[in-house]
């Protein structure tokens, strides 16, 4: 029980780190320029295309924040212009929100895969049998031990 | 010699068919002689789509435009290195080159294995055939590279100025590389499924080919960043592109593939899983050619859109189909050694890092198809990009770099407490020292903050694990340190190549957090004398020059950049039209690089008072993507070559010689 909490919580941590990473200032221009497509054709968004039309869009974006529009209200205008193919990202509501949580839902499912896979190899090992975890000739961490014979070797050899 | 060309291709094509029923019926029959035949076949495949590969490059040299790819992609006053890379401007050239490496890697397959795998053989190169053969198809009956125009035109259209460009000359080849790359453990995996010796041989086999191909792969996403960095203008490399996402999602799956068949190796463990995983790459380079050529997705690969979308989604199903079905049938005998002693080993952390690596090949994927799903169920268009992939995958990756520095600090098996609190120790010091650092100098972005500590972590890891191995043989041999750590690596060529690559891709890793999170921007449109300031720097703009080049007309911002009151230097970023009438001049950004910064200049207009407007931006670290990129070369080739104690090892494990 105290492993799946641990793994919720670290779905948790996930969910809340998904937040957007590139830094700009809420509310400006070029936040607002980060969440549309430009619609000249060069699939880019907004806010790094160059062309007329990223131009003309952007103008549009600071006349209605100095208007006094929100974000929001910004945005749903676009989508009312050029429908929602303008938004960089799907929604977070309605069939668009299975856009954003599936991959979780993959890793989820994977964990738990892996989790259970584990859990059965664990099993099947722990019949009786020698540690084998000192006796791993390949894998000691102890260096000097591993030079040591090592040089024994080839000593032993010359 | 286009007739030549054409010829070769259409030989190639009946050959590679002959090739595929000989080495079947032969080995199925024990017929050595059509055997023979069969591997004769596979060098005339190869010769034949040289001489067209040579062919085409001809035709480019001579500028006869009457070939129409020729005129399409090059023109008269187009410069050597640029009429040599328009061979894979476009689609039928890119086919070629795809084919013409398929057929080279045979060869070189055939000629590596001539004494052993005599079991395995003959349908690893039934798999390339086949390959080699779809390829040909498509170029001789659907896109060939040497149709001719019914007249020959003075010139050509010549190559899209943005094609134009020392990444683009190396972005296709270097991708290709690893898209063919990968066909050849996929080969080796299939011949193992059909043969059924279903052993680690394949594997081991293929490791320095799956080596090869990750490496190219990497470089060809590496370059393609390169290339949209300096050449699109608009401060960053890398978009989320569909066709980008299908370069990176192979790269993925064969990063989990290099590491889970490491498990296989050592342990037995995961046999199943790694034939899904060298399946799911073969699939996903050819799906990414796929996307590439469809246009079902638009992209700003759209240098290559065609119809024959129908041909590759008929070929990804029918390999599916093929690989999948004969692993289920094989599955019965696919019995691993599944045993583990410890959730705190390395085999379970290796497990991990495949689980993160394939969610995020999944959610990428997810992604990039999105669109398609969300037309089909709503009827509704919408985009996918850049702010779901950053949002989706950063933290993702986030834990794939904590695992990274965690994987090596957990020894195979079982880990003890001890063992544990020791290896950790001193890189979680360092990490949270770093932290401290970081903080006191000014980051305060929190993704930022986070990821670099996290990448400090691994960078400590490395750094102590080479100092503990160098100390010790410091100790023992009385070596010098610089003596100690070239030897330590030199002994041990896999496991140390892994950790320089480890640093390379850190390093990355850095350069890309630095410019996403912790960049800075101003627009502004100034005349001349006047200052634009950013961050540290100040520019002081000194007007527009216009001068001809042998290509286009310039015209040029010329900016003197000031840094702490003291003049460090000049910029001139501009733009070039292609004649006078042009309405879509490329823009040449001017990069002014140091360790810590790029000041990227982007002219996006003027007036005809010469005042200008510039869009400046700060791009943290960006340098480190591309010495990262160097330290992955240096790495590949540590790991890369022979290791008389690896061989050893792994002769110990399998017996003698099959390798």
């Amino acid at each position: 029980m105290a492993r799946v909490i641990r793994i919720v919580a670290l779905i948790a941590g996930l969910l809340l780190l998904a937040a957007p990473i590139e830094a700009a200032e809420v509310g400006s221009v070029d936040d607002v320029a980060r969440e549309l497509m430009c619609q000249c054709g060069c699939t880019m968004i907004v806010y790094n295309c160059d062309c007329g039309t990223a131009d003309q869009m952007r103008g549009l974006i600071r006349e209605k924040l100095d208007g006094g529009q929100t974000k929001q209200q910004i945005l749903d205008y676009f989508v009312g212009q050029y429908g929602e193919t303008v938004l960089a990202a799907p929604t977070k509501e309605g069939f668009n929100i299975t856009a954003w949580i599936m991959p979780f839902v993959g890793l989820v499912v994977g964990i738990g895969v892996v989790y259970f896979v584990m859990t059965r190899w664990l099993l099947a090992s722990s019949r009786p049998q020698e540690m084998a975890v000192v006796s791993d000739e390949e894998e000691l961490s102890e260096y000097e031990d591993r030079f040591l014979r090592e040089l024994r070797q080839y000593e032993g050899r010359s | 010699m286009t007739d030549i060309g054409y010829a070769a291709l259409l030989i190639a094509f009946i050959v590679s068919i002959f090739t595929v029923i000989s080495f079947t019926w032969g080995r199925i029959k024990g017929y050595g002689d059509l055997l023979a035949a069969a591997r004769n076949g596979v060098y005339a495949v190869a010769a034949l789509t040289t001489l067209a590969a040579i062919a085409l490059w001809y035709a480019f040299l001579t500028r006869d435009f009457q070939v129409k790819y020729v005129a399409e992609y090059s023109d008269r006053k187009e410069p050597l290195a640029y009429t040599i890379s328009s061979f894979w401007a476009g689609q039928e050239g890119s086919l070629l080159l795809w084919v013409w490496m398929i057929a080279l890697f045979a060869v070189i397959v055939l000629y590596q294995n001539r004494d052993k795998h005599r079991e395995l053989m003959p349908f690893v190169q039934v798999v390339l055939m086949s390959t080699a053969a779809f390829f040909l198809m498509i170029l001789t009956l659907l896109s060939n590279p040497f149709a001719r125009l019914p007249f020959a035109p003075q010139d050509g259209n010549g190559l899209n100025p943005l094609l134009q460009n020392p990444g683009m000359f190396f972005h296709p080849p270097t991708t290709y590389l690893g898209y063919v790359g990968f066909a050849v453990p996929f080969a080796f995996a299939m011949a193992a499924l059909i043969t059924g010796k279903l052993g680690d041989d394949w594997i081991r086999s293929t490791r320095r080919w799956t080596l090869f191909a990750w490496f190219f792969l990497s470089m060809g996403n590496l370059f393609g960043a390169q290339w949209a960095y300096v050449e699109l203008g608009w401060g960053g490399f890398w978009a989320w592109d569909p066709v980008e996402n299908a370069s990176f999602m192979p790269w993925l799956t064969g990063t989990a593939y290099l590491h889970s068949v490491m498990i296989q190796q050592r342990r037995g463990m995961l046999k199943v899983w790694n034939f899904i995983l060298i399946i799911g790459t073969f699939l996903l380079t050819i799906f990414g050619t796929f996307l590439t050529r469809s246009g079902i997705l638009s992209s700003v690969h759209s240098f290559g859109q065609s119809n024959l979308g129908p041909f590759f989604l008929a070929f990804i199903g029918i390999v599916l189909v093929f690989s999948v079905g004969l692993l289920l049938d094989r599955l019965p005998h696919l019995k691993s050694d599944n045993e583990l002693d410890s959730f705190l080993s390395r085999e379970s952390s290796f497990l991990f890092n495949n689980l993160i690596l394939v969610g995020a090949t999944f959610a990428t994927i997810w992604g990039t198809v999105f669109p398609l799903i969300s037309e089909a169920v709503r009827g509704v268009k919408i985009t996918v990009s850049q702010p779901f992939f950053n949002q989706v995958n950063g933290p993702i990756f986030l834990v794939l770099v904590l695992i990274m520095g965690i994987c090596p600090l957990i020894g195979w098996r079982k880990a003890s407490k001890e063992n544990l609190l020791r290896n950790f120790l001193w890189p979680v010091i360092g990490a949270v020292a770093f932290a401290v650092v970081a903080y006191a100098s000014g980051i305060r972005d929190l993704y930022a903050l986070l990821a670099f500590t996290l990448c400090s972590f691994v960078v400590a890891v490395i750094l102590i694990e080479v100092f503990r191995g160098t100390r010790a043989r410091h100790r023992i041999y009385s070596e010098n340190y610089l003596t100690a750590v070239g030897k330590l690596i030199w002994h041990n060529k896999p496991r140390y190549g892994g950790y320089i690559i480890h640093l390379g891709v850190i390093m990355i890793a850095i350069g890309i957090i630095g410019s996403f999170a912790l960049k800075t921007e101003v627009d502004q449109t100034v005349a001349p004398g006047e200052m634009i300031n950013v961050g540290q720097f100040s520019l002081k703009y000194n007007g527009l020059t216009q001068y001809p080049t042998a290509n286009y007309d310039v015209v040029a911002a010329n900016l003197e950049v000031y840094s702490g009151g003291k003049k460090v230097g000049s910029i001139a970023p501009s733009k070039n039209f292609q004649s006078a009438t042009d309405e879509q001049p490329t823009t040449e950004v001017a990069i002014r690089t140091t360790l810590l910064e790029d000041l990227y200049v982007i002219l996006a207009g003027w007036d005809r008072d010469m005042s200008a407007s510039f869009k400046v931006m700060i791009n943290p670290l960006v340098v480190w993507i591309w010495i990262g990129g160097s330290v992955l070369l240096l790495g590949t080739l540590i790991a890369f070559w022979p290791d008389e104690k690896d061989r050893r090892r792994l002769d110990a494990r399998y017996g003698r010689g099959e390798a």
